[in-house]
């Protein structure tokens, strides 16, 4: 007797697992731009965070690749100032929390110099384990 | 009890024939107790309908009729005037809904009949014990109060007194004009603002049948539609009207520099002043909180011994006058969101963080810079500006959730009139979605935007940081997916539209409804923009929500129509379905003044007393009397109390 | 002397110290005695915001459940970001009996905590104390010394865990004015640091710290105070790019301390990198208090 699979995918979409996480709704965002305005990781991020909010209300999977949840800092001043009351820090978290779920470090002890490892407060260290870690 | 009762069935066409066997309930009908004539028509609201109608009354000599049709919404008026014409009192006619009761929600089957049956008999029992009724006549106070003294409150005044009625016409500040005599010139024809207002200003400061109160408020409303009586509190001026011949010798008198609110506190005026040179009425005014002058005694008479014509009363005292009135028009008008109110913005702290209204009075000829652009800072001309659109609009977490309307335009505009005055200045407008709705907008925004060449950069910012004697404007460019940063001279908030201080008071005193953002609520948003939920109360302008300033002249000139179209009948005719109170059972309670929704109860001697233009019969107090004193007229207990045997049987 | 729990967390026993050795000092000049809880652990240093990660609020749960065992109704904390995990954890159980229960389970080694606490910031026992009670005990005023206060984001954001207004906060500078300070009002005292992203771009804390010290600079401030031991570390032995000028970065525990008579020891702390004696000595502020 043969089983056939079907051919559909069994994961779950991006948007519902971020949504799922961080109990926000990504469709309340009606892309002001705010976010992405007053974030202070901005210049080294690769997508700001309305853009990362527009790609997930599009459903786009591989919103995952971009590298901006792991520059953001979790300064929460994103969130404070959203007009519609999204709370954008938890979005990133969630991607993060995505990211991390696949099995991929962001961070280690073997990814910083010995040197400034020793000079690094722990609050610091174990923030960003935290953070980029899973 | 003893009425002769007539039964015509309608078929609806198919409506109700094809589910309800018609002639079976034609006979049933025609068997009931009471009833002397029963038949059916294809359409009875069709005029040959409605003319068997009339001719059975005459030859069966009916005096009650019951139609079985139809919702009564559609056609109670209709078969009203056919049975009244033929001599029976229009309250002596029952209907029977068994269209949308019964034949369109049934099967067809026995019981869909037997149900319509039921309708019927309950219908009869109900007409056997009618009894007439008439209706209400009231007398009607052909007189109106406007409270505003804006441009919406200004047309309305103006469309009612030409059309030969008195109006009062209520402002609270010192002079007339409101919102829009601040602005410069108006979107999107460029036209002076004061140079379109001024000449209707003047027109109803001269108007033989209007009545202007400044300084003066609203306190108190009685009575209902037709007969409202008005209690209009004045301030006082200390300044004699009648004498004052606005030469302006106090004011270089006066010792007391005050910022102006005119002028949003941009410019300075003396406590004795005058607004702006258009005034209307053009009368100075002594802002006594600002006067050295606080007790009674008078330290300072410079003002008075400056006036050689000795206008100035510094005895004057607030007065009260009580006005009759059938109609009252609301055009509070509009305020702004305070810039204190946002706080990523450096609250009110930044001089150079400017709202709307402040650029208008900067832009002005008559306002503190004589229409030069100069930033409140220094003075000097600003060579760049951000506008910030949407500050607290469309911001339902820290702001206001709506769209206030006028942004885009006035934005739009206030770029093209800098444009104008310095060339070489730049120009950043932050936007979100540009909103450019009405006739001529779209077409404005594009020739700032193409012509004129205007930086429009879609993203809101999110914060203002003061440096070196400018601003640092954190913005982004979602188009493009980079953040903004850039340092301009004076920032531009488009701050939100918010209903007028006061609004919540005077919404209490003249029980009209307010919506969840303050404004006052229309009767229906879509079919009565212009009533409010209290009948006799129409609403003009941004008191109703935001507006543009035409939009504003027409509701206001349709509130008015809506004032005239009362005004056109000699009396008001008012159901007679309303409460009746039997005197001799009440006992004075008072409960059902207090379920009454619409205030039509109140206790005179013990008693409660029905207001007949207020009550509109809901039945509210019926249930709410514990001494069954109380009802409504046409519904009777034993009318009742027969209906529903009927149905259970 | 009023006795309150405290939780200090890990820092202020390592880098951090000079922050805890002068709050100390202040409170007991204040006539509070901080008691430090016994056993306590990491609050978690960060507050994990997504629903499928409640497993690392454990750590600061058990803090809770320390302080609800020995008996007090609140906890202070001097930590801007401990304080911060241990207000967003104990809001989130507090806010959820569903989620108490849940946290209560996975701990089950632990007595069941009742989510009764209060998480109080220094500042903000300070503050209740009263800008006048607090200007009467002052011995040595700041007189002179222009201080912009330097809140970062965990002091007051999100709101539900803040002391005070998320974009216009004031009780830093209201505590400065008690002390005599001269008070900065800064556009950026509540923009972020980099916080933790100079672990992996250790470039990035140089130009926010450039952007924040500039601004303050700019301002008319000398110095710097923050109740952050992340910020601290990044303002100050990071600091802005090395060609550019640093301000002074003081604890806000050290200004009280010295404010309040401390002995200079007691507020400076060795770990500062910029030295803020030569700027306390101009105003004379190293001196013994005059009596």
């Amino acid at each position: 007797m043969k089983t056939s699979m079907g051919s559909g995918s069994t994961r779950i979409p991006l948007r519902q697992q971020v949504e799922e996480l961080c109990e926000q709704s990504i469709g309340t965002c009606y892309q002001c731009g705010n976010c992405s305005s007053g974030c202070p990781m901005g210049p080294w991020m690769d997508a700001l965070p309305n853009q990362l909010i527009r790609r997930l209300q599009l459903g786009l999977e591989d919103t995952t690749r971009f590298a901006s949840p792991w520059v953001c800092a979790s300064c929460f001043a994103c969130g404070v100032r959203c007009p519609k009351g999204i709370d954008v820090p938890r979005v990133m978290e969630a991607l993060r929390v995505v990211g991390l779920r696949s099995g991929e470090d962001h961070i280690g002890p073997h990814t910083i110099e010995k040197k400034r490892l020793s000079q690094l407060p722990q609050i610091a260290l174990v923030a960003h384990m935290r953070k980029a870690t899973g | 009890m003893n009425n002769r009762v007539g039964v015509f069935i309608c078929h609806c066409g198919k409506n109700i024939a094809r589910t309800v066997d018609v002639e079976a309930l034609r006979k049933e009908a025609a068997g009931l107790p009471g009833v002397e004539w029963a038949e059916d028509d294809m359409y009875l609201c069709s005029d040959p309908g409605q003319q068997l109608i009339r001719e059975r009354i005459a030859e069966q000599n009916l005096d009650a009729v019951v139609v079985a049709a139809c919702s009564p919404t559609l056609h109670t008026t209709t078969f009203r005037r056919a049975v009244e014409s033929a001599g029976v009192n229009p309250f002596r006619l029952e209907i029977a809904n068994i269209r949308e009761q019964c034949s369109w929600v049934h099967p067809g089957t026995a019981e869909t009949t037997h149900k319509a049956a039921a309708l019927v008999r309950s219908g009869v029992e109900k007409a056997r014990r009618t009894q007439p009724l008439e209706p209400i006549h009231v007398g009607l106070q052909r007189a109106v109060v406007v409270i505003g003294g804006g441009v919406a409150g200004i047309q309305a005044a103006l469309d009612i007194a030409e059309a030969g009625y008195p109006v009062h016409l209520v402002e609270q500040g010192p002079n007339l004009g409101g919102r829009m005599a601040q602005l410069s010139e108006t979107f999107p024809t460029l036209d002076c603002s004061s140079c379109i207002l001024t000449p209707k200003m003047v027109e109803v400061s001269h108007h033989p049948l209007v009545t202007i109160h400044t300084l003066a408020e609203v306190t108190d409303v009685e009575g209902s539609i037709g007969n409202f009586q008005v209690r209009i509190r004045q301030q006082p001026r200390y300044v004699i009207a009648e004498g004052c011949t606005g030469c302006g010798d106090c004011v270089p008198a006066c010792p007391q520099v005050v910022p102006g609110e005119f002028d949003r506190g941009l410019g300075a005026r003396k406590a004795i002043y005058i607004p702006f040179p258009q005034a209307v009425p053009f009368t100075y005014t002594l802002d006594r909180e600002h006067c050295l002058n606080q007790g009674p005694l008078i330290i300072c008479d410079r003002c008075a011994q400056a006036c050689e014509p000795r206008a100035i009363d510094f005895d004057q005292q607030p007065s009260e006058e009580l006005v009759e009135a059938g109609a009252i028009v609301l055009a509070t008008g509009c305020d702004t969101l305070p810039l204190s109110h946002f706080r990523e913005y450096g609250h009110d702290r930044h001089p150079d963080v400017i709202d709307g209204l402040m650029f208008e009075r900067l832009l002005s000829a008559s306002g503190p810079t004589h229409g030069e652009i100069r930033r409140p800072s220094d003075h000097r001309v600003p060579k760049s500006i951000a506008f910030v659109q949407c500050a607290g609009s469309r911001d339902p977490e820290r702001g206001k959730a709506y769209c206030s309307q006028i942004c885009c335009m006035y934005t739009a505009k206030h770029a093209l009139l800098y444009h104008h005055a310095v060339p070489d200045g730049k120009v950043y407008i932050f936007y979100i979605d540009i909103r450019a709705g009405g006739k001529g907008y779209e077409e404005f925004v594009e020739r700032v935007r193409a012509e004129d060449g205007i930086n429009y950069i879609r993203g809101k910012v999110a914060k203002l940081i003061p440096k070196d004697g400018k601003l640092e404007v954190w913005g982004v460019d979602t188009l493009l997916g980079e953040q903004v940063k850039v340092e301009v001279d004076l920032v531009v908030l488009a701050t939100a539209l918010v209903p007028s201080q006061g609004i919540q008071e005077l919404a209490r005193v003249a029980r009209v409804a307010i919506d969840g953002d303050g404004f006052l609520s229309e009767a229906h948003p879509k079919l009565r923009p212009v009533e409010s939920q209290t009948r006799g109360i129409y609403l003009a302008g941004t008191a109703q929500g935001p507006r543009d300033i035409s939009a504003t002249v027409a509701h206001a000139a349709g509130a008015a129509s809506k004032v005239l179209g009362l005004f056109s009948h000699d009396e008001l005719v008012e159901e007679p379905t309303i409460a009746r109170v039997n005197e001799a059972l009440c006992r004075g309670c008072s409960f059902c003044v207090s379920v009454c929704p619409y205030d039509a109860i109140s206790l005179h001697e013990g008693t409660a007393h029905v207001n007949e233009t207020l009550c509109r019969g809901c039945g509210a107090c019926t249930p709410a009397c514990f001494a069954a004193a109380l009802g409504p007229r046409g519904f009777e207990d034993d009318q009742i109390l027969a209906q529903i045997r009927a149905l259970a049987c | 002397m009023t006795s309150l729990a405290y939780y200090p967390g890990c820092s202020l026993k390592r880098f951090a110290s000079g922050c805890e050795i002068a709050g100390l000092e202040a409170a007991r000049r204040l006539g509070i005695e901080l008691v430090e809880l016994e056993r306590w652990n990491c609050c978690g240093t960060v507050f994990s915001m997504s629903s499928g990660e409640r497993m690392h609020h454990l750590g600061s749960l058990r803090n809770l459940v320390r302080v609800q065992e020995a008996g007090y109704p609140e906890v202070v904390t001097m930590c801007a970001m401990c304080q911060n995990t241990l207000r967003q954890v104990n809001n989130e159980v507090r806010g959820d009996g569903d989620s108490l229960a849940m946290m209560n389970r996975f701990m089950d080694e632990e007595p069941a905590y009742r989510g009764e606490v209060e998480v109080l910031h220094y500042l903000t026992l300070l503050d209740r104390l009263g800008s006048e009670a607090i200007a009467a005990r002052v011995e040595r005023p700041l007189t002179g010394l222009r201080v912009a206060p330097y809140y970062g984001c965990t002091l007051v954001r999100p709101p539900s865990a803040g002391i005070d207004d998320p974009e216009d906060p004031n009780i830093m500078e209201r505590l400065l004015e008690a002390l005599g300070a001269k008070v900065v009002r800064d556009p950026m005292r509540v923009e972020c640091c980099g916080a933790y992203m100079g672990v992996s771009k250790p470039g990035t804390i140089n130009v926010r710290a450039s952007a924040i010290h500039g601004s303050a600079r700019n301002s008319g401030a000398e110095a710097l105070a923050t109740m952050c031991p992340l910020c601290a570390h990044n303002l100050d032995a990071v600091g802005p790019a090395p060609d550019e000028p640093a301000l002074v970065v003081f604890y806000f525990t050290q200004l009280v301390a010295l404010a309040l008579g401390a002995k200079p020891e007691q507020c400076l702390a060795a770990t500062q990198r910029v030295d803020p004696r030569p700027l306390l000595s101009t105003k004379g502020l190293l001196e013994e208090p005059q009596p």
